[in-house]
């Protein structure tokens, strides 16, 4: 019993301590580092943290079980003292005591738990160290997992580090051998861990750091290759962000010569102007435009620019610089670059046409790794870091919309300009017909008045745009309130009334009529406004605007049971008469065919209530005419007088004060459109006003 | 209380960035005999909404668009209820979806047992049936028409804006489906293009296109 005796005199003690069962130096190792490269990785960070200008890890025979993998460094080494009270102590490494190495570099190295998966991965590991300052020692420590089977606590096995004389000429450093590998590792995980190696240091900075990695593998060759074609002058524009210690944020976007072209302040940034609650950092972003067209006149070649951004595109993050994975890892998209560009495509890079990385100073640690290395720990100061960089791709797409709208603007009126220079020429051409021979009949005359009916034209497409933009206009702020009542009031009170129903329970049966009319009232209105608020969603659904086969039957079912709320509100009733012995099929796009039948609809919705007929009706009805689709609908409204029944064609004619006078023109213009017509009768079958469209459809089914 | 499958649910939360609509989704949890968990916001991440959940109830109804107040959540309802579902948690998507919101949900639509709009939740016995298939999905026991057969896939259109559309000959019913690139696996994003073809799996069973979905895509 030698972790427990009895002491003491007449009240006596048992001294007790922890004890940790051999399983859990496999779970630690195992669990808080899934990945050999991983593991890896922390050996050689330990490399770096000891000071090392040079650390190579070489695989041997590791493409089947058995293999070994050597990790060799020239840094500092460790004394015995150090071993024992550094190496082998889990899970507080000297790191928590200071921030820096000897030479002055801040520590990267996890715990101990790193390293202690990568040596478990043989079955056996072993450390030979030569301290710095014992210049004839070196120290042997050798790690045979097996004897950790059969014990019942981790201590239980002895350990001896062994010293010996050390041969001459060798200088410092630290070699740990792991022995007769479990598993095999794959071309796949050789090249992982090679990636990992490289971009430990940032291999693409201005000053490259003086620590060096090294790995004897083809991959790895292949891809220092690759690191040293460095395309940064192709890049088609550079973003560079500066947070001071202060959270400042300061930013620029340079064009391929390196001038600025925009430049943002803080506030330009940040929406709120808060600082960013973040250490001091600095983020940069090469942006590529692989367009094959560019390339043409360089002299590096598109594919290689792709296969350079496919294996290094993305952002990585350098904490006091050295890498923390897996951002900017192929598939991580930290700062949502991807997913905003396929929200809004125009004007922003993604992972596979930019790169770039975020370097932090992180002086106090306020980014802390997860102890699975992982990532970085979710916090405020991450957060803060990662919205900075988000802040500023959202600043620059911004930037470069503007810049691209100026430039949309500039050609049309450079087009302007260019056709009235175009009327010059005619104009002078016509003075030189003179002065050559004489008078034409009227050629000069015919001109003029040719422009003046141009203008004339231009005039009027002019204000029918102008027209049309005030309408687009209710028409985005009908969908935004469309929207927001759907997700918001809407939402609340199709939940409130339904449990006031449930919680009235058998009372409701009984409840007496001045309560219960005026709830059918409340759930009548909601669900009316429920049906408003879906088809003005439904209007601007995007696939609708696709060209291709339209099934008319089906677009006149959904807008006839989108509208018959609307309808019955103005206390009509909606006839749908279909053919049915037809599946007519027509060539356009859903929305042109909804936005016939709904202005058609919504003009009987304003006539109907102008007349006294009863009952109230309006009939959407359809007829195969050879091959055509007619398409008419008729109402019991007051039918049309005010205006002749070719005017009502014309836009801003309307009988309503408050109505545009397009629908009719949307109608119209649509119909021709789609190869069709339209005509009116004043008053048809109904009494009011019967619209008749007629389209070519495209086969009968 | 319910009990299903040797689950007790008593608690559910509601995640939804409108306080008021929280509340009145607490009224059918209160009618349903469940108490209420308010999750109220700021939400950081995905990962912390969730704890912030496990504890506090058994099972939880989250809105979609969490976004639109950003002081809420910076992420979407989709994202958490998947991430939630694939944790063991059983969540329900409810939600008035259209095309746009489709779009951004079917990525995620294979952890997400049950979509509903609202109106499909109105009353407790939707609750309890929409909670049983959760619960009955992370046991394993999935529903027909949320199984994934291998079938093929052709491109249709492919639009300028990151999206594509597809046809799905193995479907009976002749509806296409529009996918964001960012669904695609990255090594397939290169080949999208009108008249491509591969193979996935999809829940061909299922008759609704907003609920038809593609787990894996043969690259």
């Amino acid at each position: 019993m030698h972790h427990s005796e009895w002491c003491g005199g007449n009240e006596s003690l048992m001294k007790a301590s922890f004890r940790f069962a051999p399983d859990i130096l496999r779970r630690l190792g195992e669990e808080l580092n899934p990945s050999l490269d991983h593991g890896v990785i922390e050996l050689v960070k330990n490399a770096h943290d000891a000071d090392a200008t040079r650390c190579t890890v070489s695989l041997e025979n590791v493409s089947s079980p058995g293999g070994t993998i050597r990790v060799t460094d020239d840094g500092d080494g460790m004394t015995a003292e150090e071993i024992v009270g550094q190496f082998l102590l889990l899970g507080r490494s000297a790191k928590s005591r200071s921030y820096r190495s000897r030479s002055g570099r801040h520590l990267a190295g996890s715990k101990g738990l790193g390293r202690l998966a990568a040596m478990r991965a043989g079955q056996r590991a072993v450390l030979i160290t030569r301290p710095r300052v014992e210049p004839d020692a070196e120290y042997r420590l050798s790690l045979d997992w097996n004897a950790f089977e059969n014990v019942e606590s981790v201590d239980d096995v002895e350990l001896q580090v062994e010293h010996r004389r050390r041969a001459e000429g060798a200088g410092s450093g630290t070699e740990i051998v792991v022995e007769r590998l479990s598993s095999s590792v794959d071309k796949r995980d050789v090249k992982r861990l090679a990636r990992a190696l490289l971009l430990l240091s940032d291999p693409f900075a201005e000053n490259p750091s003086d620590f060096r990695t090294h790995l004897n593998a083809s991959e790895f060759r292949d891809l220092t290759d690759l690191v040293r074609r460095k395309y940064f002058d192709d890049a088609e524009y550079v973003l560079e962000l500066s947070i001071s210690r202060a959270g400042e944020a300061s930013a620029f976007v340079l064009d391929w010569k390196g001038d600025a072209l925009f430049e943002a302040t803080h506030e330009d940034l940040r929406q709120n102007s808060q600082p960013y609650m973040c250490p001091k950092s600095q983020f940069d972003l090469w942006v590529f435009i692989l367009d094959s067209k560019r390339f043409q006149t360089r002299s590096s070649s598109l594919t290689d620019v792709r296969t350079w951004l496919g294996e290094f595109g993305g952002v990585a993050l350098y904490v006091n610089d050295i890498r923390v994975p897996p951002y900017g890892d192929a598939g991580n998209d930290w700062l949502e670059m991807n997913l905003r560009r396929t929200r809004s495509p125009e004007e922003r890079p993604s992972t596979n046409t930019a790169i770039g990385r975020v370097r932090v100073w992180d002086d106090q640690r306020q980014l802390v790794a997860k102890t699975d290395r992982s990532g970085i720990i979710d916090s405020r100061e991450f957060s803060e870091l990662r919205y900075a960089a988000m802040d500023a791709l959202d600043w620059m797409a911004r930037r470069r919309l503007e810049l691209a709208e100026r430039r949309r603007r500039t050609k049309r009126a450079s087009k302007q300009r260019s056709s009235s220079r175009a009327q010059e020429d005619v104009e002078a051409a016509i003075d030189r017909v003179r002065n050559e021979i004489g008078e034409p009949a009227n050629l000069a005359q015919s001109f003029e008045s040719y422009v003046a009916a141009r203008d004339r034209e231009v005039e009027r497409m002019r204000e029918e745009v102008q027209l049309y933009r005030t309408l687009s206009t209710a028409g985005i702020s009908a969908a935004t309130f469309a929207h927001e009542s759907v997700g918001g009031p809407l939402k609340i009170l199709s939940d409130a009334l339904p449990s006031l129903e449930r919680r009235l329970g058998s009372y409701w049966e009984s409840l007496p009529r001045k309560l219960a009319e005026p709830l059918h009232l409340i759930r009548f209105g909601m669900e009316s406004l429920g049906a408003l608020g879906t088809s003005t969603l439904s209007l601007v659904e995007r696939d609708k605007r696709r060209r291709g086969r339209v099934e008319m039957h089906e677009v006149a079912k959904g807008v006839a049971e989108a509208y018959r709320p609307f309808v019955e509100a103005h206390d009509a009733q909606l006839e749908l008469h279909l053919e049915d012995a037809a599946d007519p099929c027509l060539q356009g796009s859903i929305a042109a065919v909804e936005s016939i039948i709904v202005n058609l609809l919504t003009n009987s919705l304003v006539a109907i209530p102008k007349s006294a007929r009863s009952p109230r009706l309006v009939r959407l009805m359809t007829a195969i005419e050879g091959d055509e689709l007619a398409l008419s609908v008729s109402d019991t409204g007051s039918g049309i007088a005010e205006h002749s029944v070719d005017e009502i064609w014309l836009p801003g004619v309307t009988s309503s004060p408050q109505g545009s006078g397009l629908g009719l023109t949307i109608v119209k213009d649509t119909v021709t459109d789609l190869g069709g017509t339209a005509e009116v009768a004043a008053n048809g079958e109904l009494g009011g006003a019967t619209f008749v469209i007629r389209l070519p459809i495209l086969r009968m089914e | 209380m319910l009990s299903i499958r040797q689950r007790a649910i008593s608690t559910v939360g509601v995640v939804d960035d409108n306080q008021k609509a929280r509340q009145s989704r607490g009224l059918l949890l209160a009618d349903a005999g469940l108490n209420m968990f308010d999750m109220a916001g700021p939400l950081v991440s995905v990962a912390s909404a969730r704890q912030l959940l496990s504890p506090a109830c058994d099972a939880f109804i989250c809105d979609h668009h969490l976004n639109t107040n950003a002081n809420y959540a910076q992420f979407l309802g989709a994202e958490l209820v998947a991430h939630a579902v694939s944790e063991g948690l059983p969540a329900i998507l409810c939600t008035r979806y259209m095309v746009a919101e489709v779009l951004d949900i079917r990525r995620h639509l294979p952890m997400i047992p049950v979509l509903l709009s609202p109106q499909d939740l109105g009353e407790p016995d939707d609750l309890r049936s929409a909670l049983e298939i959760c619960v009955d999905e992370i046991e394993g026991d999935v529903l027909p028409e949320r199984r994934a057969w291998r079938t093929q896939i052709v491109v249709e259109d492919v639009a300028d804006d990151g999206t594509f559309i597809a046809d799905f000959p193995g479907w009976d019913t002749g509806q296409f489906i529009r996918f964001r690139l960012a669904d695609v696996p990255e090594e397939l994003r290169d080949s999208i293009r009108v008249g491509f073809r591969t193979f996935v799996s999809a829940n061909l069973g299922e008759e609704r296109p907003e609920r038809f979905f593609v787990v894996r895509w043969q690259v």
